[in-house]
């Protein structure tokens, strides 16, 4: 039975790929996927070029590096992967038709549990693969050990997976079931974050300041060597990984059952907690979720501010929403921890890093990208409402900014009290860096964002994944280059926060018209 | 007086052509049915009357506003309730009329009866204050339903507005249209209820594979067939069926 149901798994994956047998989606993946491989190829044959040119440091740093990418990858995994596993075990639409259908629930459950691995693993294996195969090629390894570097990355994506679901039972009882992922969501990024905070912590004496190399790109890459990673299963995977590749078959077979054994036990735990959600069916609630109350919402406002009550009732009441905001806000955490010490930012010497100006842009890009579609379902009544489609962007945009600007205002003041004493002209253009992130965030969605009313689970995602992040980071690195230019340039002419003001509003400005264009010509799209 | 009147409306999505060159009118206080089979072009035909989906050709009129020159003022005319209830989940059903009285421009008063009548009138007075997804499917569409009205239309257009609903829910959107006729509103509505649409409509346009194939008060259709058949058999005979009796034998095992 286990088997049938990967079968049919995998028919839906390659139904995907191939797009509904339209052949321009298809090439279209293939071209992605070939330039991926590409860039990857590239990285990894440079990398390989480098540990042979450079005899004393460079398989130092390669191995840093691939122990780096296991690390990079665990936290990853414990940001997303816990949410993701979450709803592929308790939400996934096929769901309720397995559970009426006569197949042992353990199936079931393993079959889940395979395919949220997966989900999480494929992540891993694209960014890992190249790394692994130049470590396999610099030590000139076995076939075996390309299997067990496979093995071990499978594994360890198994972890995080587990704990997601062993987390979102214990909590089942006192969480309802459609917050369950927000809040899952929410728990792994203060793991995550709790994790990078403690390391910052207790690993000062490894840390950059005692590198034995130049360079901050070798500092960054020798915090691999920190103790902390030992403990954790992305540290047992690169010993075993590492083991197996130079040949040390014992510590890689030790590193290897360790992470075997955790990753048993904790799927049989998840198996066993998820017994009773699975044996109890997955009915909708029917007990009416709470409600944020906003007061003032009576007849009698103009048309423009109905809409505006309308966005904030809405978003205070989208659990997505908030739980993103409650991610943003433990990234923002770390705000005092990145990119800067000291004063100004040791790279460019700005008030600003470009990792803080990065955090600010995606932040507003996630405000910006999840106002058209807070609506949901009933998007479509903003097309047939009079001058609805003018109010409709007019309300987004003054809800959206508002948000944006207090929770940036508030990470930027967190860093700015942190710093002490901080500039005051970080906590202006962090402000300025999410209002750009928020009009990039904006337009993707208008032009990406999935405006498929007959079907709702479509719907619900905002638009762009790759388009929207890679647009960010040029929109955002590009800004900050700007700023850079700005304040050793043109200081003495100017201030610089004007320009990266008028640059901010002319981004909204743009962002506006391109999204009021495609409102304006939108009709209800049906899936024929 | 013609409210709603739409002429020669066609609409392809790529090779499919859903609505093929189909023209129909409402006159002020008549309700006229739209029957067809699935996939027939029904809902296709009402998201073009109120401006959801945008015609390859044709034109639309309400109530003397192009819909394409002048939609805000053509717009204010409509009410529209869709096939699934498609409504704020994160709003409550009062704050949902509160929102629609503003776009609509009501005054505080006049929306305030209304939206207490319309409570009323539908039931929902323990709904009010709850999340709209919390309720179930027929409370949604007499939410939707409700909405729709508060604005008092001169045109209405329902796109299987019975679906989901309770017979006793059924029979008051029955009564809800008859009022909202005999005060003036233009109606069309769609339904695969054929018992409701020969009580109560004064006409009725059947379309079947996009195409209108036939239009004209209840009674003078059934003419139109062999003597004493039911709208049923009219309907079986105009848009195709026999095939199912292929389906019946099979799964009644003979």
């Amino acid at each position: 039975m286990l088997a049938a149901l990967l079968k049919y798994r995998l028919l839906m994956m390659l139904g995907a790929v191939r797009g509904g047998g339209k052949i321009g989606k298809t090439l279209l993946f293939i071209f992605v996927f070939a330039m991926l491989a590409f860039a990857l190829s590239s990285f990894a044959y440079g990398l390989l070029k480098f540990a042979e040119l450079d005899p004393e440091r460079g398989p130092r740093i390669l191995e840093n590096l691939v122990a780096l990418s296991f690390h990079g990858m665990f936290l990853l995994l414990l940001f997303w992967g816990l949410s993701q596993a979450v709803f592929t075990i308790f939400f996934s639409d096929d769901l309720a038709i397995l559970l009426s259908l006569p197949i042992p629930r353990r199936d079931i459950f393993i079959y889940k549990v395979l395919e949220a691995t997966f989900l999480n693993a494929r992540v891993s294996f694209l960014f890992l693969t190249p790394v692994l195969v130049v470590l396999g090629l610099h030590h000139g390894s076995s076939p075996g050990y390309y299997c067990i570097a496979a093995l071990v990355t499978f594994l360890m994506a198994t972890i995080p997976g587990a704990l997601g679901i062993i987390i979102a039972s214990l909590i089942s009882n006192h969480v309802p079931r459609a917050r369950l992922k927000g809040v899952i969501t929410v728990v792994g990024s203060f793991i995550g974050i709790g994790m990078w905070a403690a390391m910052r912590q207790f690993s000062g004496q490894f840390s950059s300041g005692s590198a034995d190399f130049g360079s901050e790109a070798m500092k960054t890459a020798n915090i691999a060597s920190w103790p902390i990673f030992s403990y954790l299963p992305s540290g047992w995977a690169y010993k075993a990984t590492l083991g197996a590749a130079s040949g040390d078959l014992p510590v890689a077979l030790l590193y290897f059952l360790i992470l075997v054994v955790l990753s048993v036990a904790l799927t049989f735990v998840a198996f066993v907690s998820t017994a009773r959600y699975y044996a109890g069916g997955i009915a909708e609630e029917v007990a009416a979720p709470s409600r944020v109350a906003i007061g003032g919402f009576a007849p009698g406002g103009s048309p423009l501010m109905a809409h505006v009550k309308r966005d904030m009732i809405l978003f205070a009441r989208e659990s997505g929403v908030m739980t993103q905001s409650l991610v943003m806000m433990a990234f923002f955490l770390l705000y005092p921890f990145v990119g800067t010490s000291g004063h100004s930012d040791e790279i460019s010497g700005l008030v600003i890093s470009p990792v803080a100006t990065l955090f600010a842009a995606f932040f507003g890009g996630q405000v910006g990208s999840r106002m058209l579609t807070l609506e949901r379902l009933a998007f479509w009544r903003n097309l047939i409402n009079p001058n609805g489609r003018q109010l409709t962007l007019a309300s987004k945009l003054i809800v959206g900014l508002l948000f944006t600007t207090i929770l940036a205002l508030g990470a930027a003041m967190i860093h700015y009290v942190a710093k002490k004493p901080g500039d005051i002209d970080s906590v202006f253009l962090t402000i300025l860096f999410s209002w750009i992130g928020f009009g990039v965030g904006l337009a993707i969605c208008a032009f990406w964002g999935n405006f498929k009313w007959d079907h709702p689970k479509r719907m619900l995602k905002g638009g762009g994944g790759f388009i929207y992040a890679f647009s960010i980071m040029v929109v955002g690195l590009g800004g900050y280059g700007l700023t850079y230019l700005a304040y050793r340039y043109l200081s003495s002419l100017i201030n610089p926060i004007m320009i990266v003001a008028v640059l901010s509003l002319g981004i909204l400005s743009i962002s506006y018209m391109v999204s009021a264009l495609k409102l304006t010509n939108m009709e209800w799209t049906p899936d024929v | 007086m013609t409210m709603l009147l739409a002429q020669n409306l066609s609409k392809s999505y790529g090779k499919l052509q859903a609505v093929d060159d189909v023209s129909l009118q409402v006159a002020a206080g008549e309700i006229v049915g739209f029957l067809g089979p699935n996939g027939a072009g029904k809902t296709t035909t009402l998201k073009m009357l109120i401006g959801l989906l945008r015609p390859d050709k044709g034109r639309v009129n309400i109530g003397g506003f192009d819909l394409n020159d002048e939609p805000v003022r053509a717009r204010r005319r409509i009410g529209y309730v869709p096939d699934v209830p498609n409504l704020y989940e994160k709003l409550t059903p009062l704050e949902f009329f509160h929102f629609t009285a503003d776009v609509f421009r009501l005054d505080k008063e006049t929306a305030q009866k209304r939206i207490a009548d319309l409570i009323e009138l539908f039931d929902l007075g323990e709904h009010g204050k709850k999340l709209i997804s919390s309720l179930s499917h027929g409370t949604k569409q007499k939410v939707s339903l409700a909405a729709a009205v508060l604005h008092r239309p001169e045109v209405l257009l329902l796109d299987e507005p019975t679906g989901g609903l309770d017979p006793r829910a059924t029979r008051k959107i029955k009564d809800i249209m008859l009022e909202l006729s005999r005060s003036g509103c233009a109606i069309l509505f769609s339904t695969h209820i054929l018992e409701i649409a020969e009580n109560m409509c004064n006409r009725l346009y059947i379309i079947n594979k996009g195409k209108i194939v036939a239009d004209g008060p209840v009674d003078r259709l059934k003419e139109t067939t062999k003597e004493g058949s039911t709208l049923e058999e009219l309907f079986i005979e105009l848009t195709g069926g026999s095939e199912y009796d292929e389906v019946v034998k099979y799964l009644s095992g003979r």
